[in-house]
């Protein structure tokens, strides 16, 4: 019988750790190995919103909230005005005391939460991030933007048309995204401080899917005004523009590899949907072999650069990786268009829920899946800032 | 057992120096969160972008556009100096299979009667908007709705029209002709449609 959370070791005897690091006050370390394993922990004494914040942020990092006997980290604290939070092992020793100021009763929580995930080696929280997405309701589409978990959603785009396609410029608070308004889908640049928007190509045909490069300085798009819907890349405003891919078949959301050299995108040009990558420079479009995957489309490249998340069209949508260099993809549950977090861990991705889609939040190792806060109206094509 | 022991013992000793993960024992006391993380909601840009999307909490997302930049040498779009008829061409839809683009042979007579039209009116010029069911991804469905347009644009110009005078564009799934999920709404919704474009008087 194996020990159920066998890879989950805890360096709890403080004396041995502090003695081999050599310093006093340094307080033990978990180590966790196999990020597929749910964590356990305990959650006691938070009410209210930061209390459900914290279990949703933990849930959704690949924590499993269970009692204090069971749990390998023990969470206490008081949310009752300012957040005071404390994370001890079993054997009682602290590893965080913290006191959170500021902000609001969910922020307060969040920060805390992100503190907790990042105690075990090579984590990164992801609490504190924000997501864009599109609403449709009624025929007629917006970009929202929000938390990651769904709250504090607000419309960027009162247009009364069609608006999708959201992309983050990395880094930056500045969105670009596909409209409707004029008539014909052309890709605009928006900026979340002073509102303003930009023409960023408005040809004949489609003008759609734009993704920004890792450094902001260019932008990947489909753009149909060669005859087919091809990969073109264009710096930020819109200018020197060069088309990537000459197919006479569609492709289709292109995204980029953290290192700004090549870029991904889905075509139809060996007769039904496939992933292939492109230098950003140009040159020749590479199959990307997504063994046990088929009709895949919808591609994102992890911001650590080793992984490709992307729909497979399989008797309904999944959700499926595969490394960036191509090989046996791994089918990780229903759902489409996935986005990566910062963490290279967790995916955001949307599910039809009955005529509806709603957006779910993936941890990709544990499989485990929570919904982000339904907002009226159909949810769609998230795009996580990082 | 005793592996596992030396190489958390290894892997302690790594994070010790690298810094990444631990936490110095300290009294408890407040932690103020980062003004640059979380403002009080002011609107104003004091802060510097932060990677990883951290945006202040009260922050104001401007939704109406302080004005439209320039488009950087763009074309002005031809067909904004024409009129929109949807009425003319309503029942001449030209509708594709499952996943494709191609034209199917019993929908060509559709596509001949329309290139009759345009070959007796030199004034007018047609606008071609193709859709898709939704058993495709959103993303991958606007492309295959451009593709359809673009199928039936180049056997309009095989017909001998010009390509001058037709423009394609597509909707994805985003305007279904029919609400179902069955082969029959699904069949529907699979299509090209034309839009006569008229001479502004």
């Amino acid at each position: 019988m194996i020990p159920k959370h066998r890879l989950l070791t805890l360096l709890s005897a403080s004396a041995l750790a502090s003695t081999l690091i050599g310093a006093s006050g340094e307080l033990p370390i978990i180590a966790v190995s196999d990020l597929s394993k749910l964590v356990p922990v305990s959650v006691e004494g938070f009410t209210g919103d930061a209390g459900a914040a914290i279990r949703f942020d933990l849930e959704v990092a690949g924590f499993e909230l269970t009692t204090p006997d069971k749990a390998l980290l023990l969470v206490s604290g008081s949310s009752a005005g300012n957040l005071t939070g404390r994370v001890t092992d079993r054997s009682r020793n602290t590893l965080l005391n913290k006191q959170y100021t500021g902000a609001s009763a969910r922020a307060q929580a969040h920060a805390f939460s992100d503190d907790i995930v990042a105690l075990l080696p090579g984590r990164q929280g992801i609490a504190r991030t924000k997501i864009a997405f599109r609403v449709e309701t009624k025929g007629v589409s917006e970009i929202y933007l929000a938390d990651y978990d769904g709250y504090n959603a607000l419309p960027v785009t009162q247009d009364n048309t069609i608006n999708r396609d959201v992309a983050w410029v990395p880094g930056q608070r500045m969105l670009y995204y596909t409209s409707y308004r004029t008539g014909n889908p052309f890709v605009y640049s928006h900026n979340l401080q002073s509102g303003a928007r930009q023409l960023i190509a408005g040809y004949s045909g489609v003008n759609a899917a734009p993704a920004v490069s890792p450094d902001g300085k260019r932008v990947a798009m489909i753009l149909s005004k060669g005859g087919s819907p091809d990969v073109y890349v264009a710096n930020a405003d819109g200018s020197g523009l060069k088309r990537l891919t000459t197919t006479k078949e569609d492709e289709s959301s292109p995204c980029w590899s953290p290192d700004g050299r090549r870029i991904c995108f889905a075509s139809r040009a060996g007769g039904w949907a496939q992933l292939y990558t492109v230098s950003a420079d140009g040159g020749p479009m590479t199959r990307l072999t997504t063994t046990e995957a088929s009709r895949t489309t919808e591609p994102d490249w992890s911001p650590d650069g080793k992984t490709i998340v992307f729909t497979a069209q399989m008797g309904g949508f999944q959700i499926c990786t595969v490394p960036a260099t191509g090989g046996r993809a791994t089918i990780l549950r229903p759902g489409e268009d996935p986005s990566w977090a910062p963490n290279s861990r967790t995916v955001i991705f949307t599910r039809r829920v009955g005529g509806a889609r709603v957006l779910s939040l993936l941890d990709v190792p544990t499989k485990g899946v929570k919904d982000i806060r339904r907002i009226s109206g159909s949810c769609s094509q998230p795009a996580w800032a990082r | 057992m005793k592996r596992a022991l030396l190489f958390n013992l290894c892997l302690a000793v790594l994070l010790s120096v690298t810094g990444s993960v631990g936490c110095r024992k300290k009294p408890i006391g407040p932690t103020p969160i980062p003004t640059g993380q979380y403002g009080t909601g002011s609107g104003e840009n004091k802060f510097p972008a932060t990677p990883g999307g951290q945006f202040p909490g009260g922050e104001e997302v401007r939704t109406q556009p302080g004005g439209e930049g320039g488009m950087s040498e763009l074309p002005v779009d031809p067909e904004s100096d024409m009129l929109r008829d949807e009425a003319f061409f309503r029942d001449t839809v030209v509708y594709f299979d499952f996943d494709r683009s191609t034209v199917r042979s019993g929908e060509r007579s559709k596509i001949e009667t329309v290139s009759t039209h345009l070959q007796s009116n030199p004034a007018h010029k047609l606008k071609i908007e193709g859709h898709c069911d939704e058993r495709g991804t959103e993303g991958y469905n606007l492309a295959l709705g451009e593709r359809r347009a673009l199928s039936v644009r180049d056997y309009l110009i095989n017909l001998g029209i010009s390509s001058q005078r037709i423009y394609t564009s597509s909707w994805g799934e985003s305007r279904p002709a029919e609400i179902g999920q069955n082969e029959s709404a699904w069949q529907a919704n699979r299509r090209a449609e034309f839009i006569l474009l008229l001479p502004k008087p």
